[in-house]
């Protein structure tokens, strides 16, 4: 949608997509942090072992702050790679990746405890650097696709980029059939 | 393109695109290998823990962001 409002020279309703995305992965991680408190009925769903069920509890109980900031930088990278090809948001995502497993690797303590560390740094980490980035990755962005739109009020008469990045789609999928049947 | 043969601009553009982001996707999928190998060092039960607790963390973060995705449009 972010994608398709941007190429379309709507710069406001892509924005206001991103938004809306990251209010409502706001509020549901902040549910699921609540919900997370006592997952073991659910749980027991998938097994009767007390032990496992124990495990995955504290396991839980671990990982949940790391979820919220997970979605929300999920939303913002994605959000950013519709508008451009956003090579420097996705090289934070690896940096964080590899953090992960350092961290998780060197953190003193209990295994799960390493995890938990590795995750929670590396998730909020990325939030904050991808949301540092917004006005660089995204308002930028939207806002170059706009710009032959708004110099006289009125859309181009060549093609739209929405039109540019419809036949570069159907030309890829083209390409990929005619290469799939050889 | 339209003879059969491989447009190898159209996928340097593709790839120029799409490379990045697919690297992401795998350094994640590395990343969570590498945290199951922590984790291994508990045995076997906090394995299954930990798979049984992702499993259920990430099914959620998918309903989630499919509630979100309709909501949005």
């Amino acid at each position: 949608m972010i994608g398709q409002n941007a190429g379309a020279g709507d710069p406001a309703r892509a924005a206001a997509c991103l938004r809306l995305a990251v209010t409502w992965l706001a509020v549901l991680g902040a549910v699921l942090i609540a919900l997370a408190t006592f997952p073991g009925p659910v749980l027991r769903i998938f097994t009767g072992d007390d032990q496992v069920i124990a495990r995955a509890t504290e396991t839980i109980r671990a990982l949940r702050w790391a979820m919220p900031a997970g979605m929300i930088s999920g939303a913002l990278l994605r959000a950013y790679t519709a508008v451009s090809p956003n090579k420097l948001g996705n090289a934070i995502s690896i940096g964080c990746a590899v953090l992960t497993i350092v961290i998780a690797n060197t953190w003193p303590g209990a295994p799960l405890a390493s995890v938990a560390a590795a995750m929670i740094a590396s998730q909020y980490l990325r939030l904050g650097l991808l949301a540092a980035l917004y006005r660089r990755l995204f308002r930028a962005a939207i806002q170059r696709r706009a710009a032959p739109r708004r110099a006289d009020g009125v859309l181009p008469s060549g093609p739209r980029p929405v039109l540019r990045n419809r036949a570069l789609a159907n030309r890829a999928l083209t390409s990929m059939t005619r290469s799939a049947s050889f | 393109m339209s003879d059969g043969r491989l447009d190898v601009r159209l996928w340097r553009d593709i790839l120029h695109v799409g490379l990045f982001f697919q690297i992401v996707r795998d350094m994640d999928f590395i990343a969570q290998v590498a945290l199951v190998r922590v984790i291994m060092i508990s045995g076997k039960v906090a394995v299954a823990g930990y798979g049984l607790a992702m499993f259920l963390l990430t099914m959620a973060v998918s309903a989630i962001g499919c509630s979100a995705a309709r909501r949005a449009s």
